[in-house]
């Protein structure tokens, strides 16, 4: 008798299906999907004032990148971050994921978050994040406190009760006051100096993959980004570009390689962009830190620009290359906010059009 | 660059496409909504489709990039929503399916279910996935998906119990 309900069940979904599915111009409305990626969950910074024109000189903060790791554990040693001409940097089925000076590959099916995404899930059906620091927002009330991916963090002010490496299942009431992941969860963790990598995962054997995939950068991300931000930090691979993430600390936040086609989409994006007309300077905003901004290029300055967009002031936002200025375009928007970002825009910024009414 | 004899993007949509707008319609309920799903799934399958093209199965793989897509689009929703007692769906009228009497009153049963209970019965009567495939597409345990499905059936059977005045077992 269950067996005749559960085929009930199937007959009665496969009628709701359908027989037929109109696919006509899926191909290349997905093509044009592409240009307007939605953002996840936008959390709230505060905007700096942004540096402009190139060459631009930041204010660089943060460890040097060849300093001695801590007492956090074993360091691997970064493979080689050039990209090849012919393969991608991430196997099939995987993605590369940076931030400061660490990389990891991730399955290429994990999302991005850090925001309230996990408290609006019920129990452990969120599909694993990765997850920045600077898209961080604690959920007050919200159990567990977080749910699986991949973590990337500040560990300076934390002590640590593992050590780099080491694997282990949660058990909240034998680790913490409250649920901060799901239970029976497998953690993984890897300690680089200041920064750490926390893997959380439903199963032991995802957790060691990902865990083993981390490494220490000491110059170029596999994406072809510097840890450091420079005028010639995205290096890219001959036609494809890189675009690379920087906040104001100098520090690498997230990194992209485009594809050939996906370069030049980006170049015409930026090629229309209208050339900035004068507008009123910003002026010394003082204790307000510079920009995070994107670099975009392949092989330092040749080709190379710099797009500022969280800048607190219109002036300061903008596409910068070889001396010459043009505004941002929601083209080129859709381009630089990568699906990690997270972050505030000034009203002036124009932002990608959203696809749908829903959203 | 895409091997010789991996299909190209435009080729692989035309043929497998159908397949993933079936599957969105009962997950989502809604047809336009489907669209969507599969078409925001597509496009971020676009730009590794040099990669996802050399995989063992393409389709499993971005049947999974639906499912979360899905899941994701459900989650952002409710959140725009007053929170309430059971979660509901989008009010969107689905266009009404062809059938019988009971394929309506399952299908209607259906869409009253959980979100997470729904995905975990249509990946199970409609995809005829193994609890193990479900668990990893879904990125959560083989128990999990278990205890979803059948409660998922359990509140099916009781819905429709309710609805007709007879006990279906």
């Amino acid at each position: 008798m269950s067996e005749r309900f559960e085929e009930r069940v199937s007959a009665a979904l496969a009628v709701r299906a359908g027989d037929g599915a109109e696919v006509a111009g899926m191909a290349d409305g997905a093509r044009a999907r592409l240009r307007s990626r939605r953002r996840t969950t936008a959390t709230v910074l505060a905007a700096a004032v942004a540096v402009a024109a190139v060459p631009t000189v930041l204010a660089l903060t943060g460890p040097s990148p060849d300093a001695a790791p801590g007492p956090g554990g074993p360091i691997t040693s970064a493979p080689d971050p050039t990209p090849s001409l012919d393969t991608d940097p991430a196997p099939a089925g995987q993605r590369i994921e940076s931030w400061r000076n660490l990389t990891a590959l991730v399955p290429d099916v994990w999302t991005y978050g850090g925001g309230t995404d996990w408290c609006a899930a019920d129990g452990n059906d969120q599909a694993p994040q990765v997850v920045r620091p600077e898209g961080v927002v604690r959920a007050i009330g919200c159990t567990p406190q977080n749910g699986y991916g991949l973590y990337f963090g500040d560990g300076s002010t934390i002590s640590w009760a593992r050590e780099s490496g080491d694997v282990w299942q949660y058990r909240w009431a034998d680790e913490d006051q409250v649920e901060v992941y799901p239970e029976d969860a497998w953690l993984g963790l890897f300690l680089a100096g200041d920064h750490y990598v926390m893997v959380v995962t439903p199963d032991e054997a995802t957790t060691r993959e990902v865990l083993g995939s981390v490494r220490v950068l000491r110059g170029d991300d596999p994406n072809g980004c510097a840890v450091r931000d420079g005028s010639d930090a995205a290096q890219g691979d001959g036609e494809r570009w890189s675009l690379c993430r920087y906040g104001a600390d100098g520090w690498l936040r997230e990194s992209l390689l485009l594809s050939e086609a996906d370069t030049a989409s980006f170049r015409e994006a930026v090629s229309a962009a209208p050339l900035k007309e004068h507008s009123e300077p910003c002026g010394d905003q003082p204790g307000v830190e510079p920009a995070g901004h994107v670099r975009a290029g392949s092989g330092g300055d040749l080709g190379g620009l710099t797009v500022v967009f969280e800048g607190s002031c219109p002036a300061e936002n903008g596409i910068y290359l070889s001396g010459t200025s043009r505004e941002l375009t929601e083209d080129v928007m859709r381009w630089v906010l990568m699906p990690g970002w997270s972050g505030s825009l000034i009203a002036s910024v124009p932002v990608p059009q959203e696809p749908g009414s829903d959203r | 660059m895409v091997p010789d004899d991996a299909p190209a993007f435009d080729e692989w949509v035309t043929a497998r496409g159908p397949a993933l707008l079936r599957l969105a319609r009962v997950l989502t309920g809604d047809d336009i909504l489907a669209e969507d799903v599969v078409q925001e799934a597509l496009s971020r399958a676009l730009p590794r489709w040099s990669r996802i093209s050399r995989v063992a199965d393409p389709y499993a793989y971005v049947r999974r990039m639906v499912v979360n897509e899905h899941t994701s689009w459900w989650r952002r929703f409710r959140r725009r929503e007053s929170p309430v007692a059971e979660p509901v769906g989008p009010e969107v009228a689905a266009p009404p399916p062809s059938g019988g009497e009971d394929h309506d009153r399952i299908w209607a049963a259906c869409r009253r279910l959980p979100e997470v209970q729904r995905t975990a019965v249509v990946l199970r009567f409609y995809e005829q996935l193994e609890y193990a495939e479900i668990a990893e597409l879904t990125g959560v345990r083989e128990g999990s998906v278990r205890s979803r499905v059948s409660r998922g059936l359990a509140a099916l059977r009781q819905d429709l119990g309710q609805e007709s005045g007879e006990r279906h077992e």
